[in-house]
């Protein structure tokens, strides 16, 4: 009869407990990982940043943006995303009545490039849903038929697609997504329901 | 053979063994115990530049901001804001703190510095016009955690009065 440890008995416990703080040090480091993603998303600075460029959205013509960009099929199909895209002209009433151009809307479209393709708020691309996105997030995930047909939501970045999987609610109307890219080269995403004109 | 106990042999294998795992478990944990001293300094500035912010910006968006006018009294920085209502709020910016209404957030890494500080667009685009503040934190420890306080206004230049010292 054995009255202690054999050594193949200890070889056995030592290869357990390694494997199991493999294990544990595997999962940390995953936590780690995660948690340094989450610093790029929501950033409160950001956060400001996509309201004020919502707002300024919001004064053009968004509504019948969204319209054209995600309520008309394509190919018998709603999109689930779209890219927003300054020189839409659709945004701005650049001629009155009297096919006189406005210059305020001139100014506008301007100012949108500034901001948006200008490089001065650190814009890579502005990204309009649905406000709920869980079609989209599983969209992404299966990668189904719908969304093959989806050209945009074949250029969504890796980041996007994990900022959009973490995003929450049901409510109706639409959501602005923006990704940023600042001086050294981070990126950093932020999201900001679209408030109705008015 | 003798199966009633360790050898010296064995036993010294096994000592080795667990080192080895011993070695390798206290490292995990003083990098973890490290990590925690650092986290109760980095999350307190993580905290308070989210309250900054927050509170500057909450002020721009509900007190309508009016002017800006640079102002001598802090260290690195000094911004007087004017609101609608006919408040006045500086924003004191020292090397080490930021006073905001009287308010005092302590910053326990890196430094605050008043490198392009501030811009404004002139009226290149007719009505509208966005105010950026920028004020950059250096000698931090580089945790991928954004210390940068960063204020912006986007809006209507028929909304605001000249601002005296800020191009806008």
């Amino acid at each position: 009869m054995k009255k202690g440890f054999i050594f193949v008995e200890t070889i056995v416990v030592v290869a357990f407990l390694t494997t199991a703080l493999l294990l544990i040090y595997t999962s940390f480091i995953q936590v780690l990982v995660e948690e340094k993603q989450r610093n790029s998303f929501d950033d409160t600075a950001y956060i400001y940043r996509t309201y004020y460029i919502e707002d300024f959205l919001v004064s053009l013509n968004l509504e019948d943006y969204i319209y054209n960009h995600l309520e008309t099929e394509v190919d018998g199909v709603k999109p689930l995303v779209t890219m927003f895209n300054c020189g839409d002209l659709s945004l701005y009433n650049l001629r009155d009545v009297n096919n006189n151009i406005i210059q305020s809307e001139v100014d506008k479209q301007k100012f949108c490039e500034a901001i948006i393709n200008g490089g001065r708020f650190d814009v890579v691309n502005i990204y309009i849903t649905r406000y709920d996105v869980s079609e989209l997030s599983d969209c992404v995930e299966e990668d189904s038929i719908i969304c093959k047909k989806n050209d945009e939501l074949r250029n969504l970045s890796s980041g996007v697609i994990s900022y959009i999987k973490t995003l929450s609610g049901f409510d109706d109307g639409y959501r602005l997504i923006i990704e940023y890219k600042d001086q050294e080269d981070n990126y950093y995403y932020s999201n900001v329901k679209i408030a109705k004109r008015g | 053979m003798n199966n009633k106990g360790f050898t010296l042999v064995e036993l010294i294998v096994s000592i080795g063994l667990i080192s080895i795992v011993m070695v390798f478990l206290f490292n995990l944990l003083g990098n973890v115990k490290r990590e925690e001293s650092l986290n109760n300094s980095k999350n307190t500035d993580s905290l308070n530049r989210s309250m900054i912010i927050r509170v500057i910006q909450n002020d721009f968006i509900e007190l309508n901001l009016r002017s800006v006018n640079t102002c001598n009294v802090g260290e690195v920085l000094c911004y007087s804001f004017y609101f609608l209502n006919g408040t006045t709020k500086q924003l004191i910016v020292n090397k080490n703190n930021i006073i905001y209404d009287n308010e005092k957030w302590l910053l326990e890494s890196g430094e605050y510095t008043s490198n392009n500080s501030v811009y404004c667009t002139n009226k290149e685009y007719g009505d509208n016009y966005y105010l950026k503040i920028f004020i950059p934190v250096i000698n931090s420890v580089n945790d991928g955690k954004v210390r940068d306080i960063e204020l912006i206004r986007i809006g209507k230049l028929s909304e605001i009065t000249t601002f005296n010292d800020i191009t806008c």
